[in-house]
């Protein structure tokens, strides 16, 4: 899994720990969201998608393996 | 105080508990008295918990006044399984201290009350259960 998380973090001028502090979950949840080695749940990818005001296909890109 | 800063605080802390406690050996084996290793291996054992609780719980607050919640949904199975694997390798190293205690005390190597056997295996199951957290925060929890 990829994600666009990093990209939608700088269009908001947004850290790691701002993002998480808004959606009330710890700093390294976000760091390994981003870096593909942790799946959020549906309800957490929501309120990613969210709070960075997009959608959670256009944030979380499956690949095919 | 910064990341780094804190850290080296911390080696700091942990290698003074550990100088204090050689140079107490040193000490009593240049007096002629016998070391009371139970008492030693206890109290640096003890004395790094201590550090590494208060390194944890000071962690931990200034993380909960930045605004960060206790725990979320990733971190929070990470906890319950390192709770899982501790108990049961602390389970093992019961299982191997039960058979290795009567040859140590045939043997004369060492001879600890239960109470001691007690706290060495709480020690473990902690010690186990730190290292099980370290490894599943880098690996992730196994599906």
């Amino acid at each position: 899994m990829r994600t666009r998380i990093k990209e939608f973090r700088a269009r908001y001028d947004l850290t790691q720990e701002d993002l998480a502090r808004k959606i009330g979950v710890r700093r390294e949840t976000i760091l390994f969201i981003e870096n593909g080695k942790y799946i959020p749940s549906l309800k957490l990818a929501h309120d990613i998608a969210k709070v960075l005001k997009s959608s959670v296909d256009e944030l979380f890109l499956f690949e095919k393996d | 105080m910064d990341e780094k800063a804190r850290f080296r605080a911390f080696l700091v802390v942990i290698v003074a508990v550990l100088a204090v406690g050689v140079l107490y050996i040193v000490y009593t084996v240049g007096t002629g008295a016998d070391v009371p290793w139970t008492f030693v291996s206890l109290l640096i054992l003890v004395s790094m918990a201590i550090v590494l609780l208060v390194a944890v719980v000071v962690k931990k607050r200034q993380e909960l006044k930045a605004g960060f919640p206790g725990e979320d949904e990733r971190s929070r199975p990470i906890r319950w399984r390192a709770g899982y694997w501790a108990y049961f390798a602390s389970l093992y190293f019961l299982f191997f201290a039960s058979m290795v205690q009567p040859l140590l005390e045939d043997h004369q190597v060492v001879s600890l009350p239960t109470a001691v056997w007690g706290m060495i295996y709480v020690a473990v199951m902690g010690m186990f259960f730190l290292a099980a957290l370290a490894v599943l925060n880098r690996k992730g929890v196994p599906a």
